[in-house]
């Protein structure tokens, strides 16, 4: 362990925050309450001017980097050049955890730069698989994974999202991160249970929660925006997979419209109130 | 060809056809409109942090037409939306005139440097103390080359002072004096960004554009005979302008 990091910063954390650039300053001299901060790897890479503040903050809390724009699902492959990136910026800040999302956001060489989707069926988890372990090999750790928001089902799935992740899990050891915005949001657009997601996927496998706010259009559509306060169904929602997972690491993010540090650090507390200490397996 | 080739190329249709829409995802084809925008609306998000001053200068409405036509006609070769958009300033030419709009230019192509120096890694710097092996009377034929980072703008316009003013949210004029503007990495990650003078401004530019020592000093000192150039040769360094240096002529 850096010497450098303090008790603290070494702990086991469970109330997170999102911290984005804007907020950076502020935490360092502020030191708001609470346990950690996850941040978006990518903004920190090559010469970035935000690197020195994250390494600043790192020395009192812990970190955990997760990625939003490798799309481990390309069919292009990971680039090489992302990787080594990450690779560099695990080995100086030794985060709490490394994430990705289940996602894919490039083809033929161009990129879109959003969190796009792949059908749930064999060819896919094989590729996810390959993919996830290649990235666990080079960057010699466990990694985590992320459910992503769904806009559309394709035609050609052909297992649920909960078998989807739980082969993930078995194939590559990986952990995963329980997105329960993105669960509601399923649930609200096309009908998935979140519920049934939270019992039907193995107990072991989720590591760390996230809570987010969402935009809701009149005709009842949502929107994965990160732009608005936690939902009560989401905060239920959290309730229900800490009675199943135990109390685990949950972060609150927030990425637009963003209010002062003090109302999120806050708003990050209040995730204690839905998390249940004692874990029954049952959601 | 692979199955995820196949998915993402049937995926991608389908954000621009609803037949193609309908075919891969059924009944929750509606949800394709929602990828449409978050893609559209990452890339002017990007876009808008890249390029304040540009933006605070330009109308609103030429500005979102501008964003608008550079996201459908930009190639998006790279993954980090930091560096998204660098080449925004020569595509300015599709929608204004570059000779009545050079203000536009101007804010585009510091802004542009700006975000570049805040987010690309440098090498490592030729700091002053590297030249002190060279012998004396090689030093005149000195090349160095500059780091990705280091940018010199001369504009006509009081462009740092609009720069400074868009950061800090303050009112700004758009008349004055000229000036040129040296933006730089700093050794730690941060930004440095200064304000010329004419015969500084003509030494830096010189050496910037591949000249020799002697013919960055001769384009300085023609400006101003008392060029203080111990000073502003040691200010570079500490502004780590260079990654490499050689002595003309040799290997």
């Amino acid at each position: 362990m850096n010497p450098g990091f303090s008790e603290r910063s070494t702990s086991k954390p469970l109330l997170g925050l999102g911290l984005r650039p804007p907020h950076l300053q502020e935490v360092i001299d502020k030191k708001p309450d609470v346990d950690w901060f996850e941040v978006h790897s990518e903004n920190y890479f090559y010469g970035s001017h935000l690197r020195k503040y994250l390494l600043t903050v790192r020395q009192d809390y812990p970190i955990a980097l997760h990625g939003v724009s490798m799309g481990i699902l390309s069919s292009d492959g990971l680039n090489e050049e992302h990787t080594r990136e990450l690779e560099r910026l695990v080995t100086d800040l030794e985060p709490l955890f490394v994430s990705e999302h289940l996602s894919w956001n490039r083809f033929e060489g161009v990129y879109y730069h959003d969190l796009l989707p792949m059908p749930f069926c064999s060819e896919i988890l094989n590729l996810a698989s390959s993919r996830i372990n290649d990235l666990q090999d080079r960057l010699k750790r466990q990694i985590l994974i992320e459910n992503i928001t769904r806009y559309v089902d394709f035609s050609e799935s052909t297992m649920t999202e909960a078998e989807f992740l739980s082969g993930l899990v078995k194939s590559t050891g990986c952990g995963l991160i329980l997105d329960l915005e993105n669960l509601h949001i399923n649930d609200t657009n096309l009908g998935h249970s979140a519920s049934e997601l939270i019992c039907n996927l193995p107990l072991n496998c989720v590591q760390e929660f996230h809570v987010a706010g969402h935009e809701a259009s009149t005709a009842g559509r949502l929107a994965d925006t990160h732009d608005a306060c936690v939902s009560a169904e989401v905060w239920e929602l959290l309730s229900q997979a800490s009675r199943r997972f135990g109390p685990k690491p949950v972060l609150l993010e927030r990425d637009s419209r963003l209010p002062p540090l003090e109302d999120l650090a806050r708003e990050a507390r209040q995730s204690a109130e839905h998390l249940h200490m004692q874990p029954s397996g049952r959601p | 060809m692979s199955y995820s080739s196949d998915v993402s190329r049937g995926f991608l249709q389908a954000t621009l056809n609803a037949e193609s829409a309908k075919l891969l995802f059924g009944a929750t084809s509606d949800g394709i409109n929602q990828y449409r925008t978050n893609l559209y609306h990452h890339l002017i998000a990007s876009l808008e942090s890249t390029y304040p001053t540009l933006r605070a200068l330009l109308a609103q409405e030429l500005w979102a037409e501008l964003a608008r036509e550079y996201t459908q006609c930009d190639a998006r070769s790279h993954w980090d939306l930091n560096l998204y958009g660098q080449d925004l300033s020569s595509f300015l030419g599709s929608v204004l005139d570059p000779e009545s709009s050079d203000i536009f230019y101007d804010a585009a192509r510091l802004d542009g440097a700006v975000q570049k120096a805040l987010f690309i890694k440098t090498d490592p710097p030729v700091q002053a103390q590297d030249l002190i092996k060279i012998s004396p009377d090689l030093l005149g034929s000195l090349i160095l080359t500059p780091q990705d980072t280091s940018f010199l703008l001369r504009s006509k316009h009081p462009i740092v002072s609009i720069w400074k003013a868009v950061q800090q949210a303050l009112p700004f004029a758009l008349t004055g004096q000229g000036e040129t503007a040296l933006v730089s990495q700093g050794a730690g990650g941060g930004l440095l960004i200064k304000i010329l003078s004419d015969c500084d401004a003509a030494f830096t530019e010189h050496l910037i554009n591949g000249a020799n020592l002697d013919e960055a000093l001769t384009a300085a000192f023609a400006i101003n005979p008392d060029f203080d150039f111990e000073k502003a040769f040691a200010s570079q360094f500490q502004s780590n302008l260079w990654r490499a240096y050689q002595i003309e002529g040799s290997e």
